[in-house]
């Protein structure tokens, strides 16, 4: 009998053969079959696990990658850790430069994933739509610098951007809340916030994203529903080559959404983690700085965003014990309403629900199939972090099944 | 004497918890938050060691019993092979006594895997989502019951206990 299920598990030492087959299997835009088939390739290289990386190493990576990038001399200084969630490894540090693109001294943070990080994302996509929300004045981001998209002077691929001052939630509140997870702004600020979030948001998603030509976007139509089965190939592949033991709830979901696909009626740029913890914002000026992480960026329907924006674990009864408020900015009714009214796009119920399906299906798939495969191979520095978030699956898989069933009732 | 595995596994998070914890550095986030978690990992790996086996038992119970269903239905010929193979595997393994855990938690893979391939095959075939619906709750229970003590639950007090979860179909 098989003692050690690890040593015939073809996930952990993939194949070239298993590799081609789910590439095969599962068609999806370009830059994402680059990055996952990348991930699978180092996977069946690498047999260590990871093993923690100094600041000086970083310090050295980033000198390095610069050197390549800067028209004069620079030095890097003030170098420190920043605490960066499941999945990312950060460092603050000042460039000092006399290239005329920069001021003398400016402050930056670097993104860099651990060995295999809990959800694999391409960093050309996340720098580009960054550098174009920025250049289009679509929305507060962080200055989007340089890339080193597969690790060639860093540890592993990393990104660096530009320092930007907020907090992503009140000073006042217990440090223990996790950041986003029913964040309360508190009355004052909320009333402040909510109108600027709305208007970004509304912003973001209007623009019409079909005529973006970037090179880590495929180009997507509206009338037809192909960009969102790649969307669903991506995702059903990383379960595929992630996963520990298969899940049958996820398997009939991922039938369901490709039966179900709605076509497109206008592209957005979809950020894919909208929602409160995820902008920066000034405390006393109660204005927003920036609004984060874009590494799950992509082109597509806006109901997909405001799904996820609505999700019942991002938003919290307000003062009054009655009324629900949407990521802690406005009732659900209320925040889509004005929404509407700005964007001149229509909210529909239908298109809200399935892609509710859809993100709680992407985050059972994230905790259950890449937690599991980070923390089996000793991938990060987070192992026994993402080991406790996959305790969160079961409640997606339940949730999951009681949406499914209502859709297909 | 056998080693008393649980007996080891309590006295390490005593340890961490009496001794380690005080020592770390309070401004390290990192490694607060990760010796933190590693008390409470250990002492939920505790708790649930002794249940293990009999989830494991009950995991590919379910599993067959949805397997069996699916045969039922006009699925592919290749997948009705695979599963009535995968089936019978099953159902030995289930009768033997003697089958430790980690060839319970092969057979359960195999079986879950035999499973989702014949969904993946058959995606047309809408009636083995009123299947899959009809056999996944157990399972989805057991699990969320083994983490309730992580906290993620909105209301603990309504997630089945262990025991009452693995009463015979």
């Amino acid at each position: 009998m098989h003692a050690d299920l690890q040593a015939i598990d073809i996930r952990q030492y993939p194949t070239e053969a298993f590799i081609n087959q789910l590439r095969q299997r599962f068609p999806s835009d370009a830059e994402v079959d680059t990055v996952l088939t990348r991930k699978m390739q180092n996977r069946a290289k690498r047999k260590e696990g990871y093993t923690p990386v100094t600041l000086e190493e970083l310090v050295s990576g980033v000198s390095k990658l610069l050197a390549t990038k800067l028209k004069a001399d620079f030095s890097i200084t003030k170098a420190r850790w920043l605490s960066g969630g499941a999945s990312m490894l950060q460092m603050a540090f000042e460039l000092t430069t006399e290239d005329p693109a920069f001021e003398s001294s400016t402050p930056m943070v670097l993104r860099m994933s651990p060995m295999e990080p809990v959800v694999e994302t391409s960093f050309l996509r996340e720098a580009e739509i960054v550098k174009f929300v920025a250049n289009n004045n679509i929305m507060p981001v962080a200055p989007s610098y340089w890339i080193d998209e597969e690790g060639k002077y860093l540890p592993y691929p990393a990104i660096i951007y530009g320092f930007v001052s907020g907090v992503a939630k009140p000073t006042n509140i217990p440090s223990t809340q996790v950041t986003g997870i029913g964040l309360n702004f508190g009355e004052t600020l909320r009333e402040k916030l909510a109108p600027q979030a709305i208007e970004h948001i509304a912003k973001l998603h209007a623009y019409d994203a079909s005529a973006i030509n970037l090179a880590g976007f495929d180009p997507v139509s509206t009338g037809t529903n192909e960009s969102v089965i790649k969307e669903i190939n991506w995702w059903h592949r990383v379960w595929e080559e992630d996963r520990g033991e298969d899940e049958p709830i996820i398997q009939i979901t991922a039938n369901w959404l490709k039966r179900n696909a709605p076509p497109l009626d206008h592209v957005s740029i979809v950020h894919n983690d909208l929602r409160s913890g995820n902008f920066l914002f000034d405390e006393d000026k109660a204005e927003i700085t920036a609004w984060l992480d874009w590494e799950l960026v992509s082109l597509g329907d806006r109901h997909q965003d405001l799904g996820w924006l609505c999700a019942p674990q991002f938003g919290h009864f307000a003062e009054d014990g009655k009324t629900f408020l949407a990521s802690g900015l406005k009732p659900k009714d209320e925040l889509l309403a004005a929404y509407e009214k700005a964007t001149g796009l229509p909210v529909d119920p239908a298109r809200i629900q399935y892609y509710d399906i859809m993100n709680t299906w992407k985050a059972a798939i994230i905790v259950l199939a890449t937690g599991y495969r980070v923390a089996n191979g000793s991938k990060s520095h987070q192992d026994i972090v993402v080991c406790w978030l996959s305790g969160i699956g079961n409640l997606l898989l339940s949730g999951l099944r009681q949406s499914l069933q209502e859709a297909t009732a | 004497m056998i080693p008393d595995i649980q007996l080891q596994l309590k006295s390490v998070a005593k340890s961490l918890k009496d001794n380690v914890l005080p020592a770390v550095d309070p401004n390290n986030e990192l490694a607060q938050q990760q010796i933190q978690l590693s008390i409470a990992t250990l002492e939920i790996a505790v708790n649930n060691l002794p249940l293990i086996h009999s989830v494991m038992r009950k995991d590919i119970e379910q599993h067959l019993a949805m397997a069996q269903q699916i045969l039922t239905t006009a699925i592919e010929q290749h997948s009705k092979k695979t599963l009535t193979q995968l089936s019978q595997q099953a159902a030995q393994v289930l009768a033997d006594p003697q089958q430790g855990l980690t060839q319970l938690q092969h057979e359960a893979r195999e079986l879950r895997a035999g499973i989702g391939e014949t969904i993946a095959n058959n995606p047309d075939l809408t009636e083995l989502e009123a299947i899959v619906f009809r056999f996944s709750e157990t399972t989805v229970d057991l699990g969320r019951a083994l983490n309730k003590p992580m906290g993620f639950e909105a209301s603990p007090n309504d997630i089945r206990d262990v025991a009452s979860l693995l009463t015979p179909l």
